[in-house]
């Protein structure tokens, strides 16, 4: 079974459609990209993924967990990123990590040593006992991209990682993900084209809470790049749901029992198919 | 700030909860009035415990200026958008701290004072002229009495930030306030009750002069932005973790967070003696209407017990739910351990203030004893309602109008019965007493229910998105 499966995921926050029918399939060895502009959908559809948000329909599975079913059993297994968080402002990283290895369980070697690895990949070591609050912004940023890969989860869901990262600390992160992911599943949630294009083996692009596309990036046509690809796909997709509005006003009946409107006037997606919002915020 | 704070409260409620709150503390409070007015109450008497109660409020609030002192600290504040911003605006702190608390100022003018000053208006017509007449002046002495509590809190605490001197001057200022009352010199008359009481140029101008002082200098001193090199600390959670039987940390982490935010854990001792204050005037009050002299425990305890809603909003200020659910943890638990930190702060603070109180008054051993059993029986109770109530945001549902009134009723209805009989009853009885301990046990029982049922109930919520 894939690593990470969702299967018509949809989640509405009161009339916005945040997640609407997101298919993805992501295997272990993968890193996938998960493109797409500001409130396209992206961190909803990573919540819902992580059982921090419950679907309101559709299916999903990680690690062979149901997220709905399980949402801790998920993020046991697990690690996560997300966009807008810093660490506990009166802890010091040391002891946020400390708190990491005890949520996790991880033996206090393993985590003295895996905190020593990380810290030192990031430039960390020399900020480890100051207070988080004190921390610059990218100190911060460090902290808990390091805070999500301790317990060497199979599985990590990473949202913007690179913001606030001076371009050095930024490089040493996109190996990581590169290494991480060759043998984990990592999925990648961003708005920026040129490290979808650098670093993702697959690169699904999301808008208005659909995945309207899927590529992979060493498979482009060679006139093209992948912002091509995306801006084809973000505009086509808003085209079709200008099309998908007058066929409504045209054809209420139509429109009504899902054959006519936006769904059905996107543009083809590849593969796993076509549609999902990605709240980053929607909400 | 007053727009965000309008958009903030109205986004969380709905509008018309939040419009609505004035009209709630309106109609309790007209209903409070015209009883003491049935009753037969001195107006006068009613009104000074009223200034004392709207002081003491003040008091408090003022401590959340220490809030704001960590929002303008945080590189990401969540408080508001202004205050997070505050850096690239060009502003000064000491603007921000001091528009932080105006704008809590015109708040609580708005939804609670002129709804108590206008709370007078029936029973007036109803009873007595005077509570009529009092309405007008009250609209400027009870915001300029909160006024006063407020500021006088953002002076002490920034004096006390000040070192051994600035904890000096602190100290000395109160001594001499406390030895002019003791002296006799007109402190009343020339404090904002004096508005009130006595409307004089003394009043005017002591409170102008009052509120200015202690304004300048807490705005000032808070306000203070000297650059100071980064702050480090050894190491202190898992030896923290491992001192209080804390597998996950949760509990220690709760601890440390509060320790090391402004204010640290005196805010807890703080918002105790708070209350040990409002319950020394109410008592005080019952003394001289009622002539009797109140017992002091049964009184005390359940009273300081209230603490555990100051005491849960301070542990859960630096807890941002979202933070917790990235790791294999639940709602339930988060609240689990704030309720553990709770116990571990706010039961021994209460129990110290409690005896402190009651060594200073004078009392049996008996009621002392059925004092701390009804402290820590209020105590689990609040805590657990409150949790069960607000789940990690006790201080965003003070002006929902609907949980308002029901952690009002809540509360009110096992509370006011223990406080007649500590007040009212001058021996109580076997019988009596038997049935206050098992009301204490069974509060601590329901409070332990209810804080259960908080994880599951807030868990779903998060689950389905309906809060952030």
């Amino acid at each position: 079974m894939s690593a990470i499966q969702a299967e018509d995921l949809q989640k509405s926050f009161g009339d916005l459609a945040a997640v609407d029918g997101l298919s993805i399939t992501v295997e272990a060895g993968e890193l996938y990209g998960l493109l797409g502009p500001n409130g396209a959908g992206k961190t909803t559809a990573i919540e819902l993924l992580t059982g921090q948000l419950e679907a309101d329909g559709g299916s999903a599975s990680v690690l062979d967990v149901d997220p709905s079913e399980d949402p801790i059993g998920v993020r046991e297994r697990v690690g996560v990123l997300p966009e807008k968080e810093s660490p506990p402002s009166f802890l010091t990283p040391r002891e946020f990590f400390d708190f990491v290895g005890r949520v996790r369980g991880i033996d206090d070697a393993v985590l003295d040593r895996r905190v020593g690895e990380w810290a030192g990949r990031l430039g960390l070591t020399e900020h480890l006992d100051t207070i988080a609050s004190d921390c610059s912004r990218g100190n911060q940023q460090k902290v808990m991209i390091a805070a999500a890969f301790l317990h060497e989860p199979d599985a990590v869901f990473i949202d913007e990682p690179l913001a606030n990262l001076d371009p050095i600390v930024q490089e040493r992160v996109k190996e990581a993900l590169v290494d991480y992911a060759a043998e984990n599943a990592v999925v990648l949630s961003t708005h920026h084209v040129e490290v979808a294009a650098e670093v993702c083996t697959t690169v699904g692009i999301v808008h208005n809470g659909r995945l309207v596309a899927e590529r992979t990036p060493t498979d482009l046509a060679p006139d093209r790049t992948l912002l091509d690809e995306f801006l084809e796909a973000v505009e086509g997709d808003h085209a079709a749901v200008d099309a998908g509005a007058a066929v409504a006003d045209a054809e209420p009946d139509a429109a009504a029992d899902g054959a006519g409107g936006a769904a059905a006037a996107a543009p083809q997606a590849s593969s796993s198919n076509a549609d999902a919002p990605d709240g980053d915020d929607g909400r | 700030m007053l727009r965000e704070e309008w958009r903030l409260h109205a986004r969380l409620f709905g509008g018309w909860r939040f419009a609505a709150f004035p009209v709630v503390v309106a109609s309790l409070a007209a209903s409070a009035v015209a009883a003491l007015a049935w009753a037969g109450v001195e107006v006068a008497v009613a009104i000074a415990g009223l200034h004392a109660l709207v002081f003491a409020f003040g008091l408090q609030t003022g401590s959340m200026g220490l809030v704001a002192q960590d929002a303008l600290e945080r590189v990401l504040g969540e408080i508001s958008l202004l205050m997070s911003t505050w850096h690239h605006l060009p502003l000064s702190r000491s603007r921000m701290i001091a528009a932080f608390l105006l704008r809590d100022l015109v708040f609580y003018t708005l939804l609670i004072f002129l709804p108590l000053a206008v709370a007078f208006v029936p029973a007036g017509l109803l009873y007595e002229d005077a509570l009529l007449a009092a309405a007008p002046k009250l609209v400027v002495s009870l915001p300029a009495t909160f006024a006063l509590g407020l500021a006088t809190t953002t002076a002490i605490i920034a004096l006390v930030q000040r070192g051994v001197s600035g904890k000096l001057l602190a100290t000395g200022v109160l001594a001499a306030v406390g030895a002019g009352i003791w002296m006799g010199l007109p402190i009343a008359a020339a404090s904002p009750y004096g508005l009130y009481a006595d409307p004089s140029l003394l009043a005017v101008a002591g409170t102008v002069v009052g509120i200015a002082i202690t304004a300048t200098v807490g705005f000032a001193g808070l306000g203070r932005s000297e650059p100071r090199p980064a702050r480090t600390r050894e190491p202190a959670l898992d030896a923290l973790a491992d001192r209080v039987g804390d597998e996950r940390g949760l509990v220690a982490r709760s601890l440390l967070e509060l320790s090391r935010s402004a204010g640290g854990l005196g805010t807890i001792a703080f918002s105790a003696t708070v209350l040990l204050a409002v319950a020394g005037g109410v008592v005080a009050l019952v003394s001289q209407i009622a002539g009797v002299d109140p017992q002091a425990g049964l009184t005390f305890g359940p009273l300081l017990g209230l603490s555990a809603f100051t005491s849960y909003n301070w542990l859960t200020t630096a807890a941002d739910a979202p933070s917790y659910r990235r790791f294999p943890l639940s709602i339930g638990d988060v609240i689990a351990a704030k309720r553990r930190a709770l116990a571990l702060v706010g039961l021994p603070t209460g129990v110290a203030a409690l005896l402190v109180a009651l060594a200073w008054l004078g009392t049996t051993p008996t009621d002392a004893a059925f004092g701390v059993l009804l402290f820590v029986g209020v105590h689990q109770y609040v805590g657990g309602l409150t949790a069960f109530l607000a789940g990690l945001q006790p201080n965003e549902f003070l002006f929902d109008t609907l949980l308002f009134t029901a952690f009002g009723a809540a509360v009110l209805v096992p509370v006011a019965p223990l406080l007649v009989v500590g007040l009212v009853v001058p021996s109580p009885g076997a019988v009596l007493l038997g049935a206050v301990a098992v009301t204490a046990l069974a509060l601590g029982a329901i409070g332990t229910v209810l804080g259960r049922r908080a994880g599951p109930r807030w868990e779903a919520r998060y689950q389905r998105g309906d809060v952030e």
